[in-house]
């Protein structure tokens, strides 16, 4: 049984961010894990030891100030839950409720310059061999280099939508490391991602920048 | 001085184009501006100025109501679909100029892109301003909503009469800045629906005080009856309403009391027909005259084409890329339809702007609402077909329902062989073409 919560999906939703979700929930069921899916919203009590992984997404600006303020009083649980091996996926600005100026749990601050960043991403990652690739678009900007932030089991990254969907070796990884937590027997080689391979070689035979990501 | 100068200028540019049969439509207009930047300012505009913006039906809208206002004996200068942007708007106004640096018609009719509102404001201030929806649209160019929203808050003069979308949140919350405000909207009719759809919505707190909204009825997305359960914030009564959907006969009642003929049944159109309502009823148009000019004969539709071949019907759903709206709107038609069918998704290019590769938004339409025993197969067609699949596969659909097309020429043989039911083409508007002239090729 994996069990996973998406917070505030009503608010942080802007680009797509379900489908991770989605991804995850499907390739685990295709396996014949058993799952739980919680969704969380503005003012639920959210009990992060309850959960294998949370996934937060994208939103206006406006609606991550109000996430940003429900989400405060869960420093010490998401301090807690991180250092426990809970996994988080943050995808988009949702990465900036993280950030030392909001809950403080990563060093990074965020400023917000005039110009949006909007660009398509391929850069290396030491999770695999294949390069992650995805898009960005967002006013914040981090002072850390990394493009994408792992740290324990905490995976985040200004990527917006679907980054697992456009992944699928993301997708393949993070079901291990799910499995193996949770002590279940089920096979992970068992998930057919044909679509989303053929799709992944569709995006690199456009040209992509290649940003290479140094660790 | 500067004006005649313009205006010639102007003038000869379009003369210019047309021995060159150049047709350019927003030159002109460039050319005038960098040479006399306030041109625009130096113009004498008719009695009756209306703009039309918002993300999806800005050019519906303005010709059904450039259309309505010629045919109840108004002259219109309107700008032609695409021209929506600064240097568009001032070709139009060269085009009907005299050289007396008036505009020759008795109304001007904008079509104005969000973004630009406000760039086109500061030089004509429009008596009307409607504005349709504002809904994700082109994210790498927009951002989002709530920044479109607030750049056409910007642009909206003191004087101007606002006319919105009163069952749409993000519009009617234009309410909590300006005072002159007049609203459209749509009662439950046959599509609309109650139960909490699993779908993503733009707004689901109130921009007022962050309660969360509550709904009595939904039409789409965001869009319905909502309430706040804490201050009020709410729908009400629009003072331009549909009140009543005929889905036999198409008739719609606005008001409960002026009856016309819709050529179609799809939301955005309503919507359209009630926003034009609105600006002639407020324009002076008495109610008969409206209703006779907005039946259904005398309205173009692009947004819905049908063919019946071998008894099966080929409907083709036109839909904007990058605007999980305009899907979600022919995802809920296709949905209505309870008996065998087949969809045919695709597109060829993502956006006309720019080359980014970005397909987020397939996951803010909601396909999982077509995932039922009457949906036999989807094709996924074109370059993205993969990413199609697998958000079909995804929404929970079958993967041995899914059929992968490298794209749509003389896919009619594979409709017609492999697939089962009224075939509902769900497609960007550059898939129209193939997937109608693929029907067609059906003997």
């Amino acid at each position: 049984m994996i069990k996973i919560a998406n917070i505030y999906d009503d608010l942080l939703n802007l680009y797509g961010d379900t489908g991770n979700v989605k991804a995850l929930a499907y390739h685990l069921c295709e396996i014949g894990e058993e799952i739980t899916l919680d969704k969380l919203r503005f003012g639920d009590k959210i009990n992060f030891a309850d959960y294998d992984i949370v996934f937060v997404g994208s939103g206006t600006e406006n609606n991550l100030k109000l996430a940003l303020e429900d989400i405060l009083p869960y420093k010490k649980d998401i301090a807690a839950y991180k250092a426990n091996g809970g996994f988080l996926v943050a995808t988009g600005n949702s990465i900036e409720l993280f950030g030392k100026s909001a809950l403080g749990i990563f060093d990074y601050t965020v400023t917000y310059p005039e110009e949006r960043t909007v660009c398509d991403v391929c850069l290396k990652t030491p999770l695999f061999d294949s390069n992650i690739i995805g898009f960005e678009n967002h006013r914040g900007t981090l002072d850390c280099d990394e493009k994408i932030i792992l740290e324990d089991n905490f995976l985040l990254t200004y990527i917006i939508g679907p980054l697992l969907v456009r992944n699928p070796k993301l997708t393949d990884y993070l079901i291990r490391k799910l499995l193996v937590k949770t002590k279940s027997s089920r096979n992970p080689d068992q998930a057919d991602y044909s679509f989303e391979e053929q799709a992944y070689q569709t995006s690199q035979s456009t040209d992509l920048k290649n940003v290479v990501l140094s660790q | 001085m500067k004006r005649f100068l313009g205006t010639l200028l102007g003038k000869a540019v379009f003369l210019a184009e047309k021995l060159l049969h150049k047709n350019a439509s927003s030159f002109p207009g460039k050319a005038v501006l960098t040479v006399f930047p306030g041109y625009l300012k130096t113009v004498q505009y008719p009695k009756l100025t209306v703009m039309v913006t918002g993300s999806c039906g800005k050019g519906s809208t303005t010709r059904i109501i450039a259309d309505a206002l010629r045919e109840n004996g108004t002259s219109v200068a309107h700008n032609l679909e695409g021209s929506n942007l600064l240097n568009g708007v001032a070709s139009t106004v060269i085009k009907h100029i005299s050289f007396s640096g008036k505009l020759k018609q008795e109304s001007l009719v904008l079509e104005v892109d969000e973004r630009y509102l406000k760039l086109i404001t500061k030089y004509i201030t429009p008596d009307y301003l409607v504005i349709n929806n504002i809904t994700r649209d082109q994210p790498p160019r927009q951002g989002d909503f709530d920044i479109v929203a607030g750049e056409i808050l910007k642009g909206i003069p003191e004087s101007t009469h606002l006319i919105v979308n009163g069952d749409d949140p993000v519009t009617k919350s234009f309410s909590l800045h300006k005072e002159h405000i007049t609203y459209f909207g749509i009662d439950r009719f046959f599509a609309s629906y109650d139960n909490e759809l699993n779908d993503v919505r733009d707004r689901n707190y109130c921009p007022k005080c962050h309660a969360r909204l509550t709904y009595s009825y939904r039409h789409y997305g965001s869009v319905g009856d909502f309430k706040c359960p804490n201050c009020g914030f709410a729908r009400n009564i629009p003072d331009f309403c549909i009140t009543s959907v005929n889905k036999d006969t198409n008739e719609i009642t606005v008001n409960n009391k002026v009856k016309m003929t819709a050529n179609e049944l799809i939301l955005f159109n309503l919507y359209n027909m009630a926003a034009a309502y609105a600006v002639l009823s407020l324009a002076g148009i008495t109610e008969d005259k409206i209703a006779s000019s907005l039946n259904a004969q005398h309205i173009q539709n692009k947004i819905y084409q049908e063919i019946v071949k071998k008894d099966r019907k080929y409907i083709a759903l036109n839909c904007k890329a990058e605007n999980n709206a305009t899907y979600n709107l022919a995802v809920i038609h296709t949905a209505l339809d309870k008996s065998p069918k087949t969809i045919v998704l695709g597109l060829r290019e993502i956006s006309r702007r720019y080359t980014f590769f970005d397909l987020s938004w397939l996951y803010d339409i909601n396909f999982e609402l077509l995932n039922d025993d009457t949906l036999q197969n989807v094709v996924c067609a074109g370059p993205y077909r993969f990413d199609f699949a697998a958000r079909i596969m995804l929404a929970g659909i079958p993967k041995d329902k899914i059929i992968i097309l490298d794209n749509l020429d003389h896919a009619g043989k594979v409709f017609e062989e492999q697939t089962k039911g009224n075939v509902y083409g769900i497609l960007n508007f550059d898939y129209i073409e193939p997937f109608i002239n693929s029907v067609n090729e059906i003997e």
